[in-house]
């Protein structure tokens, strides 16, 4: 998994939940706010790396893994902006929290829903190789 | 046995001459490479080297540092290691499916998912073996070459 791969994703998740962020005209729109949300997504993506060194263990595992430290890099990259660049609003961590997690989820449950496709096209395809020899 | 190889640029055909004693398991397995067009891996079993056919190869596995080559029925040793099987067998629809393994596709009758979101190959043989996250893009990018290639009418070159 090459850097520049991960930065293409990273751009590509990022663009993903403001399109659909502006969509739904969801959370507050100021370029301090685009910045913080692609700050999260880089956490968050970035963080992915933790997948292939964790290559054995099932991957539910690696997810809740996953989610718990990348909740927590989101939760320090909140309080250390909080101190030096704007403080942290009052529900803040929470909206923070309910956000990432919605999204975790749905993008967990848009891998495994792919995962699935995959492995039905490929039996098709293993199939008609079969057919054919 | 010895082993001697002659280059000559001026021949007309390329040849082998074998010379032998007597006729024996060795000799024939080399008489039948020879004469064949079918790809072939050399592997050991109880003291005898065998060809063996790769059409009939199911998987080639590396454990501490030793070499195995399985098929239906048998369990071969060979020397061969790990990368220069992946690259030299590419080419006949074995693709690399975890750190110590390399299936023949033509041998993998379905995928499945398990519980923990492992994705298992099941085997000609009904033997299962574990494709990893790692190694999952590259295994799916050859079953679909190969069903490209056999769609346009090209036999992939498993020997077929």
């Amino acid at each position: 998994m090459k850097v520049e791969n991960k930065f293409a994703d990273i751009c590509i998740a990022f663009t993903i939940i403001t399109v659909l962020s502006s969509f739904f005209k969801v959370g507050t729109v100021s370029h301090l706010h685009l910045s913080y949300r692609f700050a999260v997504t880089a956490i968050g993506i970035g963080s992915m790396y933790i997948f292939e060194y964790l290559e054995h263990w099932p991957l539910r595992y690696v997810e809740i893994l996953h989610y718990g430290i990348s909740m927590g890099m989101v939760f320090l990259f909140a309080w250390v902006t909080g101190i030096i660049i704007e403080p942290v609003d009052p529900n803040g961590y929470r909206d923070l929290f309910f956000n990432y997690t919605t999204i975790y989820v749905i993008a967990s449950i848009a891998y495994e829903i792919k995962m699935r496709s995959d492995i039905a096209k490929q039996n098709r395809l293993l199939m008609e190789i079969s057919n054919q020899d | 046995m010895k082993l001697k190889l002659f280059v000559d640029s001026k021949l007309d055909d390329d040849y082998i001459d074998i010379k032998y004693r007597n006729m024996n398991m060795q000799i024939s397995q080399i008489i039948e490479i020879a004469g064949s067009k079918q790809p072939s891996m050399m592997g050991r079993k109880e003291g005898y080297e065998f060809a063996i056919n790769i059409q009939d190869v199911l998987y080639y596995e590396t454990v501490d540092k030793k070499y195995f080559i399985y098929t239906d029925r048998e369990t071969y040793e060979t020397h061969i290691p790990l990368k220069e099987v992946e690259e030299s067998l590419k080419q006949y629809g074995f693709s690399r499916i975890n750190k110590s393994m390399i299936v023949n596709i033509f041998k993998v009758s379905k995928l499945k998912a398990d519980s923990n979101m492992k994705i298992l190959a099941y085997l000609a043989n009904e033997e299962v073996v574990t494709v990893t996250r790692h190694y999952r893009t590259n295994f799916y990018q050859m079953i679909e070459q190969i069903s490209f290639e056999k769609k346009r009418g090209r036999s992939y070159e498993s020997g077929e």
